[in-house]
């Protein structure tokens, strides 16, 4: 039977799909009815037989996620014959504010997708629910098989909810860097590898960066710069803190200086491709795949793209580890993740949902068969599902050195992070475009986000 | 029904049919009863007709409207209780020099695109209105923009952007001149931004003009002509008068889009940057409402934007109420 049904719209149709489904019964005579059917209230520490697992489940999805997330639900749909399963693909930048609006219309669908940096404000509002029973008790899935770092995002801080799990990640995305075989065998320089210094990589990025005419045609390194992964793993390498332990930022500590030198210098030097030259040419990645960058920093969600690009010989592109300074490495880590609503009606259908998705022979080996998701399950560190898939990438455990290396964001209220990233932004544009010196524009970025924070 | 009839019956004497003249004829004017009847009967078919579209514009616009104005004295985030706090979020603007740069912003950059948009407007509307063989293409090249969605408009003139690839920059080197960094200098960008807008709003304006033109009687710009007038002064002595109207209303709506269009551009173009030079005031309401969710104090900046334009429309067509007074 196929009866998933997708959409792409701007928020869940809950309520349609009931009716629906309540026309249908009436129709069909049974007079039955899903929602007391003895599927809503599973018992803990029991798995259903899939046959067992009935009713409706509404699933919504990032628009990024299409087409794959699509087919992961309609394979969960095929395995489930008693389940009617309907998913919808949600814009990604207006998320939140979409969940929201649905969670104040009593119209969330059953299974979020979420993301860490959204995770404590979806809990305190009341669209996800707390997990750490069902973790604490299901034969099948069990917090502890999560890598620590990227489960712990997921864990509310502070708060009515504190400590409560109310996500888990999708993939473990983790910053690795990607380099370019064929610009380093042109300019003759070897291949990195995973016990590189960032001494290296400047260097490296030196003898990488070619110019022509007074124009810079090809850089050495580049990366998301605007992305506060990047930058607060950083600080937190030079062993500072984003947010001090009474809640204000520390844009201005002497780590965190430290963290603005290593990101600008080598901009300033003209070895890394600025912001600008990346917003030109169609973002941050575009330079890596149209070859006018030779090394990236990026996730393994990004694979699928740099295959597509570069190639799928093993000897078009490589991947290594962040390099260390001084002995010490923090790279970026975040990611998106799913979880179950608070007002779902189908609780023993969303935990059943959650136990296939991560299964390696369920939605995990789909979603690792396309590259893009890195498996956020320390049990799969090792399983075929995505460690046999033909190279390239060939180094599969820098990816996992990545997860070790992985660091987390600070807990700033979700409605001030947007103002905390434009406030270095906009530091980052005065020293680039301006020329202020880093001191400067970072003491005075400091002093409007803390402005900006105690406004809220 | 009485009452409504006599109503109506007073109010048919009162003002004169447009151009009858009917005013300064007693008698002729005159209402019977059953011109009563007519206008009423006339009066509920307007209402019916006017009915689902008044509906919807009260259901989407005005409702809307008045909630925005009623959450601005109120402090919420969508995630927590609204907490009232009266004119807080008002004073709050007063003193929040970001929103006070995006509105200067805003009003320079209409004032540098409204000008150009009526101008050109109005002078390639005189172009295209003369009938040739290739006109109709020249016409269709001309209205070209109005058919791009403003997003795909500022996708395309990113790329014309380009400081290294665009098309701007390589015609400019080909003449020996080095183009700026058009999206990423403060000082480029606003123009860049300002030159998307002209761009997209000349094609209404030249539809108006054309319009307006084409009803400009041919006999008194050719006995001009045979009075020996140049087309200078056949163009601002016959045909500017003849469009006046068409030119107030050229600059309220081209106004009006580039208050909305803007942040369309801004967002696909340059997301309020560099260093905020191009963050327009509706691109800066908006971040505070849906990335910051600071909801109250956004719809606070909207009711601000709402009385702005209102103020605007009152001043742009003030002259042209006296005139019909």
């Amino acid at each position: 039977m196929q009866s998933v049904r997708q959409s792409r719209h701007t928020g869940p149709r809950k309520a349609t799909a009931a009716i629906t489904a309540a026309l249908a019964l009436s129709l069909a005579g049974c007079g039955g009815n899903d929602a007391e059917g003895g599927s809503n209230e599973p018992e803990a520490g029991e798995v259903p037989a899939p046959e067992e697992v009935t009713g409706e489940l509404t699933i919504s999805v990032f628009d990024w996620q299409d087409p794959v997330e699509g087919q992961v639900i309609e394979a969960y749909d095929e395995a489930r014959p008693n389940l009617e399963v309907e998913y919808e693909y949600v814009t990604a930048s207006e998320y939140v504010q979409l969940m929201l609006q649905s969670q104040m219309a009593d119209d969330l669908p059953d299974v979020v997708a979420t993301f860490d940096l959204a995770n404590d404000t979806f809990a305190d509002s009341g669209i996800t629910q707390d997990l750490t029973e069902f973790l604490g008790t299901d034969p099948e899935l069990s917090a502890d098989e999560f890598a620590p770092t990227f489960l712990a995002n997921y864990e509310v801080r502070g708060g009515e909810n504190d400590g409560e799990i109310h996500g888990l990640p999708r993939s473990a995305d983790a910053k690795v860097i990607y380099y370019n075989k064929a610009l380093f065998d042109e300019a003759g320089v070897a291949y990195p590898t995973d016990d590189w210094t960032w001494e290296d990589l400047l260097e490296i990025s030196r003898q990488l960066t070619i110019t022509e005419g007074g124009s810079t045609v090809q850089y050495g390194f580049g990366a998301n710069y605007n992305q506060p992964a990047e930058w607060v793993s950083k600080i937190n390498m030079f062993g500072g803190a984003l947010l001090a332990e009474d809640g204000t930022l520390q844009l201005d500590s002497p780590e965190a200086m430290q963290a603005w030198h290593y990101w600008l210098d080598p901009i300033q030097e003209g070895i890394f491709i600025p912001p600008s030259v990346q917003a030109t040419q169609g973002g941050n990645l575009a330079p890596f795949l149209n070859g006018t960058q030779a090394m990236y920093s990026g996730v393994r969600g990004q694979v699928p793209p740099i295959r597509n690009s570069l190639g799928t010989d093993p000897a078009d592109w490589g991947v290594v580890t962040w390099p260390t300074t001084d002995g010490e490495r923090v790279v970026g880590a975040g990611s998106a993740g799913i979880g179950i609503s608070a007002t779902t009606d189908n609780l023993a259908a969303a935990q059943d949902y959650l136990r296939w998705y991560y299964s390696e022979d369920g939605g995990m080996g789909m979603l690792a068969e396309t590259y893009a998701v890195m498996p956020p399950l320390t049990s799969l560190a090792d399983s075929a599902i995505w460690r046999d898939l033909p190279a390239p990438p060939e180094n599969n455990d820098a990816y996992l050195q990545a997860i070790e290396d992985g660091g987390s964001y600070p807990d700033i209220p979700f409605n001030n992070q947007a103002g905390v990233r434009d406030v270095v932004i906009q530091a980052m544009d005065e020293v680039l475009i301006n020329g202020t010196s880093i001191e400067d524009a970072f003491t005075q970025a400091n002093i409007e986000a803390n402005d900006a924070l105690n406004d809220d | 029904m009485t009452d409504v009839a006599s109503s109506s019956r007073s109010h048919a004497s009162a003002v004169p049919a447009p151009n009858s003249g009917a005013g300064h004829r007693p008698g002729r004017g005159r209402p019977t009863r059953s011109s009563g009847h007519r206008g009423d009967r006339r009066g509920l078919w307007a209402a019916i007709l006017l009915a689902p579209n008044l509906s919807v514009f009260t259901v989407f616009v005005i409702v809307p409207a008045l909630l925005a104005f009623g959450l601005s004295f109120f402090e919420w985030d969508l995630t927590s209780d609204a907490k009232w706090v009266g004119l807080e979020n008002y004073l709050r603007f007063l003193g929040d020099e970001r929103a006070l740069t995006s509105l200067r912003l805003t009003a320079i950059l209409m004032a540098t695109t409204a000008i150009p948009i009526v101008f050109l407007g109005f002078v390639i509307a005189i172009g295209v209105n003369v009938p040739t063989r290739w006109m109709r293409v020249v016409r269709t090249l001309y209205f070209m923009p109005i058919v791009i969605s403003f997003v795909a408009s500022a996708v395309l003139w990113r790329f014309l952007y380009d400081p290294t690839y665009g098309l701007i920059n390589t015609t400019l080197s080909l003449m020996g001149i080095e183009g700026p960094e058009w999206l990423f200098s403060p000082t480029w960008a606003p123009a860049a931004v300002a030159i998307v807008v002209i761009w997209l709003n000349i094609p209404t304006a030249v539809i108006f003009y054309l319009a307006a033109l084409q009803q400009i009687p041919h006999e008194r710009i050719e006995a001009a002509h045979l009075d020996g007038a140049g087309a200078w002064s056949r163009a601002r002595h016959i045909l500017w008068p003849g469009v006046r109207q068409q030119t107030f209303f050229v600059s309220v709506v081209t106004t009006l889009h580039v208050l909305y269009q803007t942040f369309d551009i801004v967002s696909v173009m340059t997301q309020g940057g560099p260093l905020r030079s191009t963050e327009v005031f509706i691109y800066y309401l908006y971040e505070t409402a849906f990335r910051s969710f600071d909801i109250g104090y956004a719809s606070a900046l909207a009711t601000v934007l709402f009385i702005c334009i209102a103020a605007l429309t009152f001043l742009v067509y003030r002259p042209q109420l006296k005139e019909n007074e």
